[in-house]
């Protein structure tokens, strides 16, 4: 004896093609949100530079602009760069410098933005212990630096601006996290650093430690770089990302104080002295010949430096700036003669 | 809100957005007229930097002194243009800060080229150079860049400007319609429909539906007029009823009126006429009115009214009397004729008054026919005092014609004698007096008539118009009185001389009856022995006879001196007299076991003391005397009468006097009972009597045999003669 079928199989035709047509769908959309790759993994390099990204995260702009953006802090950029050229990162911060030298080489990533600049990130500063008062002193001393960053470019210029051959100076390699511990050891008189390591070891070495004249010799352009692959398949996102950036610099415009307290928090700093230095910097979304400028010297210091191998001279600085992003978000911020 | 004040907000609203317009105008042009300076500035920026580029090439090159010169030139007015911009911006762009901090990275790095140019050549040397070339570039390109940013800027403020002035210029003449539809839709709401409400009601209100109102609530200028309008119907209403209720009345009134009222516009035809006129016509007033006077009259009546109309249609005011036959009978009717003139003057109509004299007419000749039989002379004088009228009687007393009396001429009827007091009498009567007056006519053949005159002054409102009077012979009843006065005092000079004659009398006839006395009892004292029984009982009867003649001399006199020797009135206490009395009759008192009881407290009175005393005895001795079989209860009593006078009576439980004997026991030798019952001289009552009498009171009795008598007499009371000017002393003593 049969009774009536209550098993899926006895549901009409109709009914289960809808089923299967809602579960195609509902898998499309896991693959397409797959596709879109999540939130954007960005390299921050840790400094007062980074504060327009500090802002935006604290602020929410990223969310509020739509798209998801996931910090990753590094001490340098060249090391943020680094996790960008190898895949562990899909932007990165950077000074203009790691870009430039990078596209000598065949590069993977571009500049989509310079979101700060400023002729005074980067200290050279002395212990007066080592008989350093002037410019001239240094011949002959220690100066610590990180090689083949802006940091090096700066102390190259800054010597030379004060007519001081690189040779007379004992330039010592270090990593970052190295450089403060080096002055305070006296194993080197000098250092040339970015901020805030030089405002460490300022703090460290206290009245020992005397910033030298610091004449306008480098004015160094903070980029933010993505990947091409990413610019080719989530444009939208890195423009999302661009206002979101945008915003953020408003709000540092407009409201200094609470963005001095927003960089403080971040990077633990005293907040006075986030205030008495958040001036030197310009805080502004941009890509202006200025850049290109920079960087072409930096090229031709690099070579001159020989730190790019003549086999590696394969880029060009044009294809080391895609100027379409931002020229999307906010057209009169780009004044390149680029496409 | 008031209209006036929504129109000052309105009208200051719109003052307020014309002149927030203007500035903002004003603002716009001022802030574009900025802006397009600094465009201007910021295109000088952009040339001059351009040609700082150039000639910092130009220097990097070839190091001239000419390039220097011109590249500090070019920076110079480089930095007094940006200078400029920011004296006239205010405040300041921080682009235009910006550039102008960026300008200032210039210089530095240009002399340090310019001091490595003048280096000699080296390696280090060249490279410097090249970095000082590539940094003074870049922040020459830096430079371009924050013009460029300004200049960005302040195209997008004059963008922005423009935005502003583009929506200030749209949105200020949509605001302005806005508040003009706004004004023009309180206007309709609170101006145009209010006042066409209340044009409907005042056009309704002027149709005659004063139940009408406007029904404006609004509180504003339209709400009070129109509450005035509807405040200003009411009481039109108001007035309207009441004038109506005033026409009613008035028509009650002159319908109830029995004149002949009515009212005759200037056509000459009835407008009005009152319910007396219907019945004069026996019409209804439907057939009166419309109809000319002269319709209704028969043609001898039209003669006597037609002319007296036509005088007031022009404009005067007639009276007149008008005899008419009407039913068979004569009318005497006085009409007035009163015309109603307009401001112009013209006759706009004629009230008409008539009034029926007939009655009156007749009732004067009924008057003047009593008048003229009267036999009291009769007058009527006007308010001067001259003569209307006198009745033949009048003339008959005064001896006057008639021609004579009229005007002043009856003046001379009166005695001269007499002449002011009868001009005080008609200043008396003019003051509101009746006057009564006797004086003296002197008629032309010199005999003088006495005559008791009695006048009214005749008045109208308060103005004297006249007198009339009236005029009595009493001419016999004086020389009566005169006789009777004559004889009056005669008579009282006659009872004088008696008095006299019988005080004399009895005073000199006591002695010879005091010895005819003294010696019967001699001689029955020392030789009675000796006479015989006959003898001593005529001796006896003579003694008896003796005393009852000194006792009744004794009366006589005390009669006689009652007027002759009484004592001027004064203040007596009456208890104080009575004790007295009952002291000198205590004897008696208590042989008859008597019982006298009196009022306490007994009044003061005005007398005489002696003659009070003399008074209560007698009274009190009559009640001992004239006892029943009962011992005597005697009351003297005491109270106030009516006329403020003392009444004072003496009640006992005697044996009463018939009422007819009342009046007949005051008189002289009246007795009611035999000697032998009660002695006495039959004089007490008639000495009480005088007493009371020269005390100017009255006494009486009330009795009844059986039950007693009751004497009272009444005495003024002492505050009465005090008042009345009299010495107040009190007599507390004998």
């Amino acid at each position: 004896m049969s009774g009536p079928r209550l098993l899926p199989c006895n549901l009409p035709r109709w009914g289960r093609l809808l089923r299967q047509l809602m579960v195609g769908w509902l898998v499309g959309v896991a693959l397409l949100d797959a596709a879109a790759g999540g939130d954007l993994r960005l390299a921050v390099s840790r400094g007062p530079v980074s504060l327009p990204l500090y802002v935006a995260d604290a602020k929410g702009y990223f969310a509020a602009e739509g798209v998801g953006v996931r910090l990753i802090e590094c001490h340098s950029g060249r090391q943020c760069f680094a996790q960008l050229e190898e895949g562990q990162a899909d932007l990165a911060t950077a000074a203009e410098l790691i870009i430039a030298l990078d596209s000598l080489k065949s590069s993977n990533a571009t500049i989509v933005a310079t979101f700060s600049s400023s002729a005074q990130q980067i200290r050279l500063v002395a212990r007066q212990s080592a008989g350093i008062a002037v410019p001239a002193d240094l011949r002959g001393k220690r100066v610590g630096t990180v090689a083949r960053t802006s940091a090096q470019f700066f102390l190259d210029s800054w010597l030379l601006y004060h007519d001081i051959e690189v040779a007379d100076v004992k330039v010592v390699a270090l990593g970052v996290d190295q450089l403060v511990d080096a002055l305070a050891a006296h194993r080197i008189d000098a250092v040339a650093i970015w901020e805030p390591v030089a405002a460490q070891a300022q703090a460290q070495l206290g009245r020992d430690l005397a910033p030298l004249p610091a004449p306008r010799v480098y004015n160094q352009h903070f980029v933010l770089a993505a990947a091409r692959a990413l610019l080719a398949g989530r444009e939208t996102d890195v423009q999302r990302l661009l206002r979101a950036l945008w915003r953020a610099e408003q709000l540092i415009a407009e409201r200094p104080a609470e963005a001095a307290e927003i960089l403080a928090s971040r990077l633990q700093l005293d907040l006075g002295q986030v205030k008495a230095t958040l001036g030197e910097h310009e805080f502004r979304l941009s890509l202006t010949p200025a850049l290109l400028s920079t960087m072409d010297s930096q090229a031709r210091w690099a070579i001159r430096e020989h730190l790019v191998e003549p086999g590696q001279r394969v880029g060009t600085l044009l294809g080391a700036v895609d100027p379409a992003p931002l020229r999307k978000v906010a057209p009169q911020a780009v004044s390149l003669p680029l496409p | 809100m008031r209209i006036r004040h929504q129109l000052t907000v309105s009208a200051l609203i719109a003052v307020l957005m014309t002149g927030a317009l203007l500035v903002g105008l004003l603002q716009a042009i001022r802030v574009n007229q900025e802006g397009l300076q600094q465009q201007v500035d910021a295109q000088d920026v952009a040339r001059d930097v351009g040609s700082l580029l150039t000639l910092t090439n130009e220097f990097a090159t070839y190091a001239g002194e000419r390039a220097a010169a011109q590249w500090r030139l070019r920076q110079q007015q480089l930095v007094a243009t940006v200078d400029r911009a920011i004296e006239r911006s205010s405040p300041a762009s921080p682009a235009l800060l910006e550039l102008r901090r960026n300008i200032d990275h210039l210089p530095p790095l240009f002399e340090k080229l310019v001091q490595q140019s003048l280096a000699p050549p080296s390696a280090l040397g060249l490279r410097r150079h090249e970095l000082l070339v590539e940094r003074l570039l870049t922040e020459t390109q830096e430079v371009i860049e924050s013009d460029h940013r300004w200049g960005h800027g302040v195209a997008l403020r004059l963008a922005e400007d423009q935005h502003r002035f583009h929506g200030l210029v749209l949105v200020t003449p949509g605001l302005l319609l806005a508040l003009l539809v706004a004004v023009g839709l309180m206007v309709w709401r609170r101006v145009l429909r209010p006042l066409t409400d209340i044009e409907t009601a005042v056009t309704a209100i002027r149709a005659g539906d004063l139940s009408a109102r406007c029904h404006v609530e609004a509180a504003n200028e339209l709400g009070d007029t129109a509450r005035a309008v509807d405040s200003m119907a009411a009481a039109l209403a108001e007035q309207t009823e009441a004038l109506r209720a005033s026409e009613r009345h008035l028509r009650l009134v002159t319908d109830n009126m029995p004149a002949l009222i009515g009212y005759i516009g200037a056509d000459g035809r009835y407008a009005m006429v009152n319910k007396a006129y219907e019945a004069w016509h026996q019409l209804p007033q439907a057939d009166i009115v419309g109809q000319r006077p002269d319709a209704l009259e028969d043609p001898d009546s039209q003669a006597l009214f037609a002319p007296q109309l036509a005088r007031a249609l022009a404009g005067e005011a007639v009276e007149f009397d008008a005899d008419v036959l009407r039913r068979g009978r004569s009318w005497t009717m006085r009409m007035n004729y009163i015309p109603q003139l307009d401001a112009q003057g013209r006759t706009v109509g004629v009230y008409v008054l008539g009034n029926d004299l007939t009655a009156l007419r007749q009732s004067e000749r009924q008057l003047r026919a009593v008048m003229e039989a009267s036999p009291l002379g009769m007058f009527h004088a006007d308010a001067a005092g001259r003569c209307l009228y006198v009745n033949p009687a009048w003339l008959a007393i005064a001896g006057f014609t008639l021609e004579q009396s009229l005007g002043d001429g009856w003046a001379l009827s009166i005695h001269p004698d007499d002449r002011a007091q009868v001009r005080t009498s008609f200043r008396d009567a003019r003051d509101g007096l009746e006057v009564v007056s006797e004086h003296r006519y002197l008629r032309p053949n010199g005999r003088v008539v006495w005559v008791r005159g009695h006048g009214v002054a005749l008045r109208e409102g308060q103005q004297v118009v006249g007198y009339i009077g009236t005029v009595e012979d009493i001419t016999d009843r004086r020389t009566l009185d005169v006789e009777l006065a004559e004889r009056r005092q005669e008579l009282a000079r006659s009872n004088a001389e008696l008095e006299q004659f019988a005080y004399v009398a009895s005073h000199d006839l006591q002695e010879p009856l005091r010895m005819v006395t003294s010696y019967t009892q001699l001689i029955l004292r020392r030789h009675g022995e000796q006479l015989p029984t006959e003898a001593r009982e005529f001796m006896a009867f003579v003694e008896d006879g003796g005393k009852r003649a000194q006792a009744l001399i004794g009366d006589l006199l005390s009669l006689a001196r009652v007027n002759s020797q009484g004592k001027p009135m004064a203040a007596v206490p009456l208890q104080t007299v009575l004790d007295e009395v009952q002291w000198g009759l205590r004897l008696l008192i208590q042989d008859s076991q008597a019982q006298v009881t009196h009022d306490d407290p007994l009044p003061t009175v005005w007398a005489d003391r002696r003659q009070l005393g003399q008074l209560l005895q007698n009274l009190l001795a009559n009640a001992l005397k004239f006892r029943s079989v009962e011992p005597p209860r005697v009351h003297v009593g005491a109270r106030r009468e009516p006329d403020g006078r003392w009444r004072i009576s003496v009640a006992d439980n005697g044996i009463g006097i018939e009422p007819k004997f009342h009046q007949r026991v005051f008189s002289m030798f009246q007795r009611l009972h035999l000697r032998d019952e009660y002695p006495g001289t039959g004089i007490g009552l008639a000495i009480c009597k005088k007493v009371v009498e020269r005390h100017g009171g009255q006494i009486g009795v009330d009795a009844a045999p059986g039950h007693g008598s009751t004497f009272w007499f009444t005495l003024s009371a002492v505050a009465d003669e005090v008042s009345g000017g009299g010495d107040l002393t009190l007599e507390s003593a004998p």
